[in-house]
C-alpha cells in the first residue's frame, strides 16, 4: 500500500528525498518556506506530506479529534491520500477558511478530491457550485483509482506555445480537451495563442449546416441553368454561372471547415462573442480547435482547447 | 435506621450506566475505545482519591461526605482535564457532565445484596435490588465484568465481616476508604484487561511493558497520541509556510 501511495505522490509532486527522515522537517524549514523555493523542495514537501498522512491516520484510528485547521492544510495539500483524508475528516464546510481550502480541492488533479469537495460546495450552495457545474466533466472514476491523477496535457499537444496568464482546470478537462481560464479579455488571449489566424464566432457555426444545405440546393439550379446555357450556346451565361459557382464554393469552403469545429456547449449567452479557431495538428492528426470567450459563472475568459 | 451502601460512582450526565450510546453492544470495537479508556479515567480518579486519604491519613468526616466528595470531585475533573486528548465532544445540550452513583452494595444484611441507583422523574436517586444477570444483560460484557468486580469484593468484605460478627466496622469512613480503595483497584485491573486486549487489537500503542507494578494491565497511554498530535500540528504549520 505504501508503495502505491508514494507512486501517487511521486505523480504530483517529483521524487522522493533521499534525506535521513529526521532531517527533512529541517532542511523544508532550511529552503522551502518564506518565498525560499529550491530544488529539492517538491521532494521534501512529498515525504512530509506523506508523513502527515500517516500521522492523522494513525491518530484517525485512535479516534482521537483533529484540529480544523490540520485538516484545512491536508484539503489544501497535494498528496491524494492526505487531501482526501483531509476532506473526510472536515466533513462539511463549516466557515470560510473551510471554504476557502475546499475551493483549492475542487482544483486537484484527482477526480474524486474533486468530486468530494464539489459535494461539499453543492450541499451549502456555495455561489461558485452554478458556474462549476456548468463546466464539470465527471471522471468515471472512483475508489483508489479515482486518486489517481488526471495527466496534464503538455503545450505542444494542444497546439500553443505558452499558457502564460492561463490556469488549467482539471474538472473541466477531459480526454482530447483542456480548459483553461485566464483573467484576460477573449481577444488579448486570442492575440497571444493564435495571432493572425482567422477567427469564427459561435454564430458562424451555427450557420454552417445551413450554408451546406443552400449550397447543396443552389448548385442543383446552378446545373439546371448550366445545361439550358450549354444549349442555347450562351457563353456570356456560361461565364456568369461559373463566377457564382467559385463564389459558392469558397463558402462551401468556409462552411466545411467551420462544420469540423465542435462547439462548446457550456457557454452561455450570445454565440456572436464566441472566438474560434483553428490550427493545425502536427503529422495526420486532426486540426485543433480553440474556442475563447468570456464566462460569467466561473467570472474569467474560458479557452477549451479540442485536441 | 441509616442504610450503609457502598457505591460505585460512574460518570453520566443524563443516565445511571455507563454511556451505553456511545458504545457498541459488545464494547469491542475500536470505536469503543475512547469511552472505555474515559471510563477507566474516571475509575483511577477515584481510587486516587481513596488512596490520598489513606495516604494522609485525613478522612472525610462522615460517609456520606465521603461519598459526596469524591463523586463532586469526579464530577469537576470531568469538566476539567481528566481526560486530556481523549475528551469527549460537547454534548449537544452543552451541560457539564455529572458523576452519579450507578451500582451499590446492601450492607444492612448479612446478605449484602447488589443494588442499582435509579432516578426518577423528579430527579431523585434511589436503590433497587439487582442480581448479576441484571447487570450483565444492562451493560455490554466488559462493562458489567468491571463492575461486577468492584461489586463482588464489596459483598465479599460485607459478608466476611457479618460472619466475623464484626458489621459495626461497615459504618465507619476509616473501612469504607481503605474497602473503595480496594474495590476500585479489583475493577479497574478488569478493565485495564479489556482496554489492554482490544487496543493491541486496534494497532493503539502502549507501554513496552505488559504489566504494571500492581499486576494490571498496561494500556496505551494519552501521551502517545498528544505526541502525534504535536507532530501532526508541526508539519501543519510548516506546510502553511511553504513557498509553494
Amino acid at each position: 500500500m505504501q508503495e502505491v501511495l508514494m507512486a501517487i505522490a511521486m505523480i504530483i509532486t517529483g521524487a522522493r528525498s533521499e534525506l535521513p527522515p529526521a532531517e527533512i522537517e529541517a532542511r523544508f524549514e532550511q529552503a522551502c518556506v518564506d518565498g525560499r523555493w529550491e530544488e529539492d523542495c517538491p521532494g521534501l514537501r512529498t515525504e512530509i506530506e506523506v508523513a502527515l498522512y500517516g500521522e492523522l491516520r494513525e491518530l484517525g484510528t485512535r479516534r482521537a479529534p483533529i484540529d480544523r485547521e490540520i485538516l484545512r492544510t491536508a484539503v489544501r495539500s497535494s498528496f491524494p491520500p492526505l487531501v482526501d483524508l483531509g476532506l473526510r475528516r472536515l466533513e462539511k464546510i463549516d466557515g470560510p477558511e473551510d471554504r476557502e481550502a475546499v475551493v483549492i480541492a475542487v482544483e486537484h488533479p484527482s477526480p474524486a478530491i474533486r468530486a468530494l469537495a464539489k459535494r461539499y460546495l453543492d450541499q451549502r450552495s456555495d455561489p461558485s457550485s452554478p458556474g462549476l457545474a456548468r463546466w464539470w466533466l465527471a471522471a468515471g472514476r472512483s475508489g483508489w483509482d479515482g486518486l489517481v491523477p488526471d495527466p496534464r496535457p503538455e503545450l505542444r499537444q494542444l497546439g500553443i506555445a505558452s499558457a502564460e496568464g492561463m490556469r488549467f482546470r482539471y474538472f473541466a478537462s477531459g480526454e482530447h480537451r483542456a480548459v483553461f481560464t485566464s483573467k484576460l479579455a477573449p481577444e488579448v488571449l486570442l492575440q497571444q495563442i493564435a495571432k493572425g489566424r482567422k477567427v469564427y464566432t459561435g454564430a458562424d457555426l451555427a450557420a454552417a449546416p445551413k450554408q451546406q444545405q443552400a449550397f447543396t440546393t443552389s448548385m442543383e439550379d446552378v446545373q439546371k441553368q448550366m445545361q439550358a446555357a450549354m444549349a442555347r450556346g450562351d457563353f456570356k451565361a456560361l461565364a456568369e454561372i461559373s463566377e457564382r459557382i467559385g463564389k459558392q464554393t469558397e463558402v462551401f469552403t468556409k462552411s466545411t471547415e467551420l462544420l469540423s469545429m465542435q462547439p462548446v456547449k457550456e457557454f452561455a449567452g450570445d454565440p456572436a462573442a464566441i472566438r474560434y479557431v483553428q490550427i493545425p495538428a502536427s503529422k495526420s492528426a486532426a486540426p485543433i480547435t480553440i474556442a475563447v470567450a468570456r464566462d460569467e459563472g466561473l467570472g474569467e475568459t474560458v479557452m477549451v482547447i479540442s485536441y | 435506621m441509616k442504610r450503609w451502601l457502598f457505591l460505585l460512582a460512574l460518570a453520566l450526565s443524563t443516565a445511571i450506566a455507563p454511556d451505553a450510546r456511545a458504545l457498541s453492544p459488545g464494547c469491542d470495537q475500536c470505536a469503543d475505545l475512547p469511552t472505555l479508556y474515559r471510563e477507566l479515567l474516571e475509575q483511577e480518579f477515584l481510587r486516587n482519591r481513596f488512596e490520598r486519604w489513606i495516604r494522609e491519613a485525613y478522612y472525610p468526616v462522615t460517609v456520606d461526605e465521603m461519598q459526596r466528595s469524591a463523586t463532586d470531585a469526579l464530577s469537576g475533573a470531568m469538566s476539567r482535564d481528566l481526560y486530556g486528548v481523549l475528551a469527549p465532544a460537547k454534548s449537544a445540550g452543552g451541560g457539564k457532565p455529572q458523576a452519579a452513583p450507578a451500582y451499590g452494595t446492601d450492607m444492612n444484611s448479612k446478605a449484602c445484596g447488589l443494588v442499582e441507583y435509579v432516578k426518577d422523574k423528579a430527579g431523585n436517586t434511589s436503590s433497587k435490588p439487582v442480581t448479576a444477570d441484571q447487570v450483565r444483560k444492562k451493560l455490554c460484557a466488559p462493562l458489567a465484568q468491571y463492575t461486577l468486580a468492584h461489586e463482588e469484593h464489596h459483598q465479599a468484605s460485607c459478608r466476611a465481616a457479618w460472619e466475623s460478627g464484626g458489621a459495626k466496622k461497615l459504618s465507619t469512613v476509616e473501612f469504607f476508604v481503605h474497602e473503595d480503595l480496594a474495590a476500585y483497584q479489583a475493577g479497574i485491573a478488569a478493565l485495564r484487561e479489556h482496554i489492554a486486549s482490544l487496543a493491541k487489537k486496534c494497532s493503539w500503542s502502549g507501554s513496552t511493558n505488559a504489566r504494571r507494578p500492581d499486576g494490571t494491565a498496561t494500556v496505551p497511554t494519552p501521551a502517545e497520541i498528544s505526541k502525534l498530535e504535536g507532530s501532526a500540528k508541526a508539519k501543519s504549520k510548516l506546510l502553511q509556510r511553504a513557498s509553494k
